[in-house]
């Protein structure tokens, strides 16, 4: 099992910090340990890195603004979650109407990824991620959110349950096809089985 | 556990055993059962071999440049945001209206002013029967100054009916004159057996031209 920086930083420090009075070392830890985690969410939703950007930022500056009176009976994570889709929800909207009053053309993912493999045809991890990601956005949205909180972030079934709204069972239901689905998108990926059949030689 | 249970099991614990996050025990409970459904193991098979790439690779390595300096940024932007939020003006009157509301509840909440408003309305009470009252005196008078004035219409149209009963050239006579110089109109201040009296005169007299 991976080691995510998310497991080696517990709540509890950022709590101790936080009740001795030092924000500012709470708040840099706190942000540290769930920059990762926030960021992958924004991007997922938005599809967008400079959008995902502002929405990890403004997630934590709102998450600061109410640490304080968050009830510490659930996970910080699961609590961060709730105000990263709140605040991509936001960013979407304001999006949306700038490009209906012309404001604002839409960069996506695919967008990017053609002009850099186009531009250079050697094939890092950024680039397998940026097509990982193109793939994982196929999923039915449970199912990629199940897929990427449990495989990406390591979050227990019990607390993406919370999270989500779905009984344990289900999840792993979920998890089931999720990975299913992505071993077929992943087969009849031109860029993946290259990178695939490289590796395997 | 029947076929169906296992089976189920295995599909639940696959992406785990693929991601190797099974615990050892569990992970060998898996190696075991699977073999009973090789469509199943053939799954896992595949799964292994696409997702070990994924496996290998630090997948939000990228996130770092993005990602650099964030907890810097915001913990100056946060920092910044709470010096200027108690500045801005739609604070100061959300502030100053929360303050007046909370002094108005704490004012009318007192036991003290509960009294006063008790009194109050008591008083009020008081006023608006009071001033029902006599409103019911008033309409009394006004109902008995309209009796009267109907026994007055009364008795003139007594009067006029009696000269309606006269002949038909006196009646011209009389409507076609001026109304207020006619003798007529003193009838109103005789007594009732005094119009009697000129009333059977009247009867006995003979107005033929």
């Amino acid at each position: 099992m991976k080691t995510t920086v998310l497991n080696s930083i517990k709540d509890l420090e950022v709590y101790e910090l936080l009740d001795t009075g030092d924000v500012h070392r709470a708040s840099t830890l706190f942000v540290r340990k769930y920059q990762k985690y926030v960021y992958s969410i924004a991007l997922r939703y938005l599809k967008n890195e400079f959008d995902a950007e502002d929405a990890t930022q403004d997630t934590f500056i709102r998450a600061l603004r109410y640490i304080g009176s968050f009830r510490r009976d659930s996970s910080l994570s699961t609590w961060l979650y709730t105000i990263t889709t709140s605040v991509c929800s936001t960013i979407n909207r304001k999006r949306k109407i700038q490009r209906f009053f012309g404001m604002e053309t839409e960069v996506t993912l695919d967008d990017l990824l053609v002009d850099e493999v186009g531009a250079d045809t050697k094939f890092h991890n950024e680039d397998f991620e940026r097509e990982f990601r193109l793939i994982l956005q196929k999923l039915p949205v449970k199912q990629r959110e199940t897929f990427a909180l449990r495989y990406f972030d390591d979050l227990s079934y019990e607390e993406i349950s919370k999270i989500l709204g779905t009984s344990v069972g289900g999840l792993k239901a979920n998890y089931f096809q999720a990975v299913k689905k992505l071993a077929v998108l992943l087969k009849d990926s031109e860029l993946l089985s290259h990178y695939f059949d490289k590796n395997n030689e | 556990m029947n076929n169906q249970d296992i089976r189920q099991w295995l599909e639940e614990q696959l992406p785990d055993y693929c991601f190797h996050r099974l615990s050892e025990e569990d992970e060998k409970r898996f190696s075991d059962e699977v073999k009973q459904f090789p469509d199943l193991q053939e799954e896992v098979q595949n799964a292994l071999k696409l997702f070990s790439g994924l496996e290998e690779l630090d997948m939000r390595s990228g996130y770092d440049s993005k990602l650099k300096n964030l907890s810097y940024k915001v913990v100056e932007n946060y920092s910044y945001t709470q010096k200027t939020y108690f500045k801005r003006p739609s604070f100061a009157a959300i502030a100053s209206a929360f303050v007046i509301g909370t002094v108005l509840f704490v004012y009318y909440s007192l036991p003290m002013n509960k009294t006063n408003v008790v009194s109050t309305q008591a008083n009020n009470k008081n006023n608006i029967e009071a001033s029902s009252n006599s409103e019911n005196t008033d309409l009394l008078q006004e109902y008995d100054s309209q009796t009267l004035h109907t026994l007055d219409e009364i008795e003139d149209e007594i009067v006029e009916s009696t000269l309606q009963t006269l002949e038909p050239k006196t009646a011209f006579a009389v409507t076609n004159a001026n109304p207020m110089s006619l003798p007529v109109h003193s009838l109103k201040t005789l007594d009732e057996p005094e119009i009697v009296d000129l009333i059977t005169t009247l009867e006995n007299e003979d107005f033929s031209f």
